[in-house]
């Protein structure tokens, strides 16, 4: 089963790319794959210039440094058994960045940066709430100063006001330490917030990429439009216009996609050349691509 | 319109052997015949257990400290176990947050919807076969004959919570509670249910109260909400009350910490600082007041009552009493 298929997307110095798309269209497996979590059965990654998709584990040890990675659940990604110092000390230690004191002043240092306290060093994750646990993962991955994040659904399961501090405190920490991002999510208004450009993905593939107001002002993919009217907003007087959704059924099994152009299954305007052929990804603008056989 | 259920000083606490949470603190509201009311509130504000109580399906060890529920006339906190199951998934019916587990994993799909049909109907085993059959595709489930044998596991969650809704269904309740009906799917597939609902709502008049922390489903599909805090109801008044004249400074909180979709990327989300009170130790006053930028002395003291702000608009601050600084009011 092809969990991401012939993706390509380049990411700049310091910018967010968003990256959405339903359940199981791939955006964590792509996510984990930039990053060599998951081996990639094809392709390439260029990571600063360099290529390191043959790389071995050994040899992506340094590198690792510069690359890191906050997850979606903040109750299953800390280690339950290490203390919050511990936990914000490990990727120091594992690559020999500090020792002793200097490594307990650190993890403090980390822990008030992301809006915590030294005291909470000797705590355990059950004792803070899903939103510090958040935060705390956060710390672990700025111990090493990295160049790269990647966000996997950091907030989905944290409470709307404690989202909107997460999200401050990510944004914050781009400008103050240049940082770049890939921002995986489902929730729209909040991948715009945050992401310079978003790339929308399906069953595997990428179907829409582009700056994140233009996607939002001209979606072009009819998946994107659906998925834009579908996000229910905080606006009676819009919300009264929505009759009906304009996504129906499930999607597909990726372990049997439609053939050509995977959402044609539940494409309203599908046309005869949808079924037979794959549409590429084209440059409609500058900073828009598209794969739809009805943008040409 | 007729108020199909009416709630009144509701209390509901947890008795743990560190003490009594009080979850619910005297919560008061009304629900019409074919209305949405939405009772909003983040994690631990005791929406839920809000919704649980009525229908007494609090866990252990939950009880119901004081207040009235009646629903069509019957005082439902006088019912026992006996009385209340006639009740349930007959003339109330409830859908749960997380449909994977909500589903009972060792039967088929199709003898779970045959049960509330068999219990409260006098249909025999064939009719109410066909009638579940019915549900399963009214509810949006392709192939119904087929999925009538599967099991939860076969199922997406999407599906798992169609399958739900077509056993809350399936007896025309007059109320259905759905805490949380779509939090755990996408976008699109919450659409979909929210359509569902929205749909039983206006062909069969059923009431629904949703349970939600999600704004946008809340602005969706309900006409009036109800904003929960700490087990008190801090504001409530119809939906456009709520999202375009908040009373309450919990509410434009919340209001202000989302984001937009028009809006700029630049503007800074506002969120509310702090956390959520402890439910042990619930400050005295007014539950809010250790996060309000506008919280006075009295704040700290003494609970405010509901003020009126607008004809079925209320909320429970003390900036809205008559003597209250004006300077403070506004956004």
């Amino acid at each position: 089963m092809q969990a991401v298929d012939g993706v390509s997307f380049h990411i700049r110095r310091g910018e967010t790319l968003g990256l959405v798309g339903e359940s199981g269209c791939g955006k964590t497996t792509a996510g984990r794959t930039v990053i060599k979590l998951y081996e990639p059965t094809a392709g390439s990654i260029i990571f600063d210039e360099q290529d390191i998709t043959s790389l071995k584990e050994k040899e992506m040890l340094s590198l690792r440094r510069r690359m890191q990675i906050i997850f979606q659940d903040p109750y299953a990604s800390l280690n339950d058994r290490m203390t919050v110092g511990d936990i914000v000390s490990e990727p120091l230690e594992v690559h020999r960045l500090a020792r002793g004191h200097k490594l307990r002043e650190r993890a403090a240092e980390l822990l008030q940066k992301v809006g915590l306290s030294p005291e909470h060093l000797n705590r355990y994750p059950h004792e803070f709430s899903g939103g510090q646990r958040q935060r705390i993962g956060i710390a672990r991955a700025l111990a090493v100063n990295p160049d790269f994040i990647v966000c996997d659904e950091p907030i989905s399961a944290l409470d709307v006001s404690i989202q909107a501090q997460v999200v401050n405190l990510l944004k914050d920490l781009q400008q103050e330490m240049g940082l770049t991002y890939l921002f995986i999510a489902h929730d729209l208004p909040m991948v715009k917030h945050i992401s310079n450009r978003i790339g929308v993905m399906y069953l595997g593939k990428l179907l829409e990429i582009a700056e994140s107001g233009e996607l939002f002002r001209k979606p072009l993919h009819p998946y994107t439009r659906a998925l834009l009217s579908a996000g229910a907003v905080p606006d009676p007087a819009a919300e009264v216009q929505n009759r009906q959704p304009a996504l129906q059924g499930d999607v597909p099994s990726p372990i049997n996609p439609p053939t050509g152009c995977r959402f044609r299954t539940r494409c309203a305007d599908a046309l005869d050349i949808c079924s037979r052929s794959e549409p590429e990804l084209i440059r409609v603008a500058p900073d828009h691509l598209i794969a739809c056989h009805l943008v040409i | 319109m007729n108020d199909i259920l009416a709630v009144k000083n509701l209390s509901t606490s947890f008795f743990t052997p560190a003490g009594e949470v009080k979850a619910v603190r005297d919560v008061s509201f009304t629900v019409g015949t074919g209305e949405a009311v939405g009772i909003v509130g983040e994690s631990g504000s005791g929406k839920s257990l809000t919704a649980l109580s009525i229908i007494n399906l609090l866990p252990f060890p939950g009880k119901i400290t004081g207040g009235s529920i009646r629903f069509a006339g019957i005082e439902l906190s006088k019912l026992n176990e006996k009385k209340m199951q006639l009740v349930r998934g007959n003339k109330i019916s409830m859908i749960f947050q997380d449909p994977a587990t909500s589903l009972n994993p060792v039967y088929t799909v199709g003898n779970q919807i045959l049960e509330p049909l068999l219990r409260h109907q006098k249909l025999t085993r064939a009719e109410a076969r066909i009638k579940a059959v019915e549900m399963l595709s009214l509810s949006g489930i392709p192939s119904p004959e087929k999925r009538f044998g599967q099991y939860p596991h076969e199922f997406s969650g999407g599906m798992c919570q169609r399958v739900m809704i077509a056993m809350a269904l399936c007896c025309e309740p007059r109320l259905l509670i759905a805490d949380e009906p779509a939090t755990a799917l996408d976008a699109p597939i919450k659409a979909q249910i929210m359509a569902l609902l929205k749909g039983q709502k206006e062909k069969n008049g059923t009431s629904i109260i949703l349970v939600t922390h999600d704004l946008g489903m809340a602005a969706r599909l309900c006409d009036r909400i109800i904003v929960i805090y700490a087990g008190s109801v801090v504001e409530e008044g119809t939906t456009r009350d709520i999202f375009y004249n908040p009373g309450h400074p919990y509410t434009r909180g919340l209001l202000k910490s989302i984001p937009k979709v028009d809006a700029e990327q630049k503007e800074r989300l506002i969120p509310i600082e702090g956390q959520p009170p402890d439910l042990l130790n619930i400050p005295a006053g007014c539950p809010f007041y250790p996060r309000c930028g506008h919280a006075m002395l009295i704040c700290t003291e003494t609970r405010p009552p509901l003020y009126q702000v607008g004809e079925q608009h209320l909320a429970a601050c003390w900036l809205l009493h008559p003597e209250a600084p004006g300077a403070e009011r506004g956004r």
